[in-house]
C-alpha cells in the first residue's frame, strides 16, 4: 500500500515537471499544454483541473506565470537569469552587431539564443488589469525611460511592438500614446490585457560593417607592439619594424578612424580603392589645414 | 527561495510536486545532505517530523527520472547529493557559444571600459546558469577581461572617481618591477587593452599605465593638495555630422548649421594627436598653434607613404 503511494506521489510530482519543462519552452494555451502533456502518455492524464492545479504548484514555488491573451507566460523563475537594465542593452548590442556583419542565418541562431536566454531570465511582463494598472503604467514609464520597446496585448487578441512615448488622458481615460508601424496612436488603457517591455531598444548605434578584407602595413615600434585583433592575421612578417596585417569585418568608419591613429606608422596596402580613400582623407585634411 | 506553506494552500497544489521544484532547487544553490533537505523540507512545511527519510529518496529519484544527474551522497560528497546536470538549466549550443564570440569581438570595439565591466559580468552571470563546465569556461573565456584581476579594476575605477594618491607596483620589462607613486585619473578600454590615464608624481607629467601590468597596490590616499590634472586642451572645428563621436572631456563651445567649435581635454599630447587624426578629414584644429602645426606635420609625413 505504501508503495503504490508513493509511486503516485512520485508521478504527480513527475508530472508538475513536465508541466514547467513545457511552461520554459513557450507560452501556450490550456488546450495546448494539455495536448503537448498527454502526447506521450498511453492513456490521457492531464486535464484541464490537473493541469491547473500543476500551474497553480509552479506559482507557489515562486514562478510567476500570468495568464494573458489565454496563454501562460512564464514570467519570473525563482532560479532563472535576473538581467539588469544595462546588461539588457549589452545583449541588445551583441544582437546588432550579429545582424549588421554576419549572415542572416546567424541573426537568426542568435534570435533564438536571446530567445532561449529572455525565457530563462525573469521578464518586465504585466496582466493588465485593475489591481495592476499602476504597476502597468510604472512598467511603460520604465521602457520609456530605458528606451525599449513594448509589446501591447490587446483583449482583442491583437499584439502590437511598439515604441512607447508617454501615458496621456484621452476622453477620459488613461492612454498609452505609443508609435506603432511608424504611426503615433493613442491606445486605451482598458483596451489591453497585458504589456511587456522586451530587449529591443528603439535608438540603434549607427553601423556600416562590412566582410571586406583589408591589409595595411605597420612601420616601426608599432610593427613590434601591435596586439592583432580577433578579426585580423598576419600576412607578413619578415622583418622586426615591419609587420602586414590583414582585417575582416571591421567597420570602414572604425577602422579608418583607428589607422588614422596610428599616423605615420600605418599604410592601407589593399584594396585600393581604401588606399586611394586613406590618400583623400589626408589631402583633404591638409586641405583643412592651407598646407 | 521559497515560502513556507500554508496548511490552507496545499488542498490546492500537488505537495509531491513542490517538493519535487523545492528539492531541485535547493541542490541548484548547493549540494545538500539528507538531513539538511529534510530540515529545509520540514521548516517550509512540505514535511512532517514523523515521515521517514524514503520520501526524500522518492523524491530524489523522481529528479533523476526527469533527467537530473545526481551523485551519490558518499564520503567523497560529504555524504552531501551533487547536482551536475538538470533539465531546467540554461544551455547554450558550441554554435551559440562561437556566435556570442564573434558578436562581442564586434560589440567591444564599440564600447568603453564600463561596457567591456558589464559584458564580463554579464557572462559570469549567464555561466553561473550553465551546468556543463566546459560551456561555462568557453563562455567565460570570451571576455577580453578574463586575465584581469577584476576587483583591482573595480578598485581602480573608485580611485579615478576619487582621484587617489596610489602608490603600485609596475612591471617594467620581462624580469624588473618598479614602484611609482601616481594619481589615478581614468580607466580606458582600447586596442584589447585597459590603461590606467594617472600622473606620475616622480617625474611630474602625465603617463598611461597597462593595467594588467599593475601587480599590487601598496597603499591608497586622498589627494589633499587639491592636484588638477595636467591636460593638453586642444580647440577644433568639427563637422556636425561627427556630433555622436564625442566623447567624455569634449565640449562643443558654439555651433552653426554643419559645425561644432569643440575644445578637448586630454590626458597627453600623444592621445590628443591620436584623437585629432581619428576624426580625418571631419576636424580641424585651431588652438593652440603649435599643435595645429604638430598636427600639419604628422599628415604631411603620413601622406608620403602614399607616394603620388
Amino acid at each position: 500500500m505504501g508503495t503504490k503511494e508513493a509511486v503516485k506521489r512520485n508521478q504527480s510530482s513527475m508530472q508538475v515537471l513536465k508541466t514547467l519543462n513545457l511552461l520554459l519552452e513557450n507560452d501556450y494555451t490550456m488546450t495546448e499544454l494539455i495536448r503537448k502533456l498527454n502526447e506521450n502518455e498511453k492513456e490521457p492524464l492531464f486535464n484541464n483541473s490537473v493541469v491547473s492545479k500543476y500551474i497553480n504548484t509552479c506559482r507557489f514555488c515562486g514562478f510567476e506565470i500570468p495568464k494573458i491573451h489565454n496563454k501562460y507566460f512564464v514570467a519570473s523563475i525563482p532560479f532563472g537569469i535576473e538581467l539588469t537594465a544595462n546588461e539588457r542593452d549589452l545583449l541588445d548590442d551583441l544582437h546588432f552587431a550579429v545582424k549588421n556583419t554576419m549572415s542572416s542565418t546567424s541573426d537568426e541562431s542568435f534570435g533564438i539564443f536571446l530567445k532561449r536566454l529572455n525565457n530563462y531570465s525573469n521578464k518586465e511582463l504585466i496582466r493588465v488589469e485593475p489591481k495592476t494598472q499602476q504597476q502597468a503604467y510604472e512598467l511603460f514609464d520604465k521602457a520609456v525611460e530605458e528606451k525599449r520597446k513594448v509589446l501591447l496585448l490587446f483583449r482583442a487578441k491583437a499584439v502590437f511592438e511598439c515604441i512607447p512615448l508617454r501615458i496621456v488622458e484621452k476622453k477620459g481615460k488613461t492612454s498609452f500614446h505609443v508609435i506603432h508601424d511608424g504611426k503615433e496612436k493613442v491606445i486605451a488603457a482598458d483596451r489591453l490585457t497585458g504589456l511587456e517591455m522586451i530587449d529591443k531598444r528603439f535608438e540603434q548605434p549607427d553601423n556600416n560593417d562590412t566582410q571586406q578584407e583589408v591589409v595595411f602595413k605597420l612601420k616601426g615600434k608599432l610593427a613590434s607592439t601591435y596586439t592583432l585583433r580577433e578579426n585580423e592575421k598576419i600576412v607578413n612578417n619578415n622583418s622586426a619594424d615591419e609587420l602586414v596585417v590583414s582585417n575582416v569585418g571591421e567597420s570602414k568608419k572604425n577602422l579608418f578612424s583607428r589607422l588614422l591613429r596610428y599616423d605615420k606608422s600605418c599604410e592601407i596596402l589593399f584594396p585600393l580603392h581604401y588606399r586611394e580613400e586613406m590618400k583623400s582623407i589626408l589631402d583633404e585634411m591638409l586641405l583643412n589645414y592651407g598646407a | 527561495m521559497f515560502k513556507i506553506a500554508e496548511k490552507t494552500e496545499l488542498n490546492q497544489i500537488s505537495l509531491t510536486g513542490v517538493r519535487g521544484i523545492v528539492l531541485m532547487g535547493l541542490l541548484i544553490a548547493q549540494p545538500r545532505s539528507l538531513d539538511e533537505i529534510r530540515k529545509a523540507f520540514i521548516e517550509l512545511n512540505i514535511m512532517e517530523d514523523e515521515n521517514s527519510d524514503d520520501i526524500l529518496r522518492i523524491d530524489l529519484n523522481t529528479l533523476k527520472i526527469m533527467g537530473c544527474e545526481i551523485s551519490r551522497a558518499s564520503s567523497k560528497t560529504d555524504f552531501k547529493y551533487v547536482l551536475h546536470k538538470h533539465p531546467f538549466s540554461f544551455k547554450i549550443s558550441n554554435d551559440e557559444l562561437s556566435l556570442l564570440k564573434k558578436a562581442y569581438n564586434q560589440a567591444k570595439n564599440r564600447t568603453d571600459f564600463l561596457g567591456i565591466l558589464g559584458y564580463d559580468e554579464l557572462f559570469k552571470k549567464i555561466a553561473s546558469k550553465v551546468f556543463d563546465e566546459e560551456t561555462k569556461e568557453a563562455l567565460l573565456g570570451i571576455s577580453i577581461l578574463k586575465r584581469y584581476d577584476i576587483q583591482m579594476l573595480k578598485d581602480l575605477l573608485l580611485d579615478c572617481s576619487q582621484g587617489r594618491i596610489l602608490e603600485l607596483i609596475y612591471k617594467k620589462s620581462p624580469s624588473g618591477e618598479e614602484k611609482k607613486e601616481v594619481i589615478a585619473q581614468k580607466l580606458v578600454f582600447q586596442s584589447d587593452k585597459v590603461y590606467l590615464y594617472a600622473y606620475d608624481l616622480a617625474k611630474k607629467e602625465s603617463v598611461t599605465l597597462l593595467a594588467n601590468k599593475i601587480k599590487s597596490i601598496l597603499s591608497r590616499k586622498y589627494d589633499k593638495s587639491g592636484f588638477e590634472p595636467n591636460v593638453v586642451k586642444v580647440c577644433f572645428d568639427l563637422d556636425a555630422s561627427s556630433y555622436t563621436d564625442l566623447q567624455e572631456g569634449e565640449v562643443i563651445l558654439s555651433n552653426t548649421d554643419d559645425t561644432l567649435f569643440v575644445e578637448g581635454h586630454y590626458h597627453n599630447e600623444f592621445i590628443a594627436v591620436q584623437r585629432i587624426l581619428s576624426f580625418g578629414s571631419k576636424c580641424v584644429v585651431k588652438e593652440p598653434v603649435e599643435f595645429r602645426n604638430t598636427i600639419i606635420t604628422k599628415l604631411k609625413e603620413m601622406r608620403e607613404s602614399y607616394g603620388n
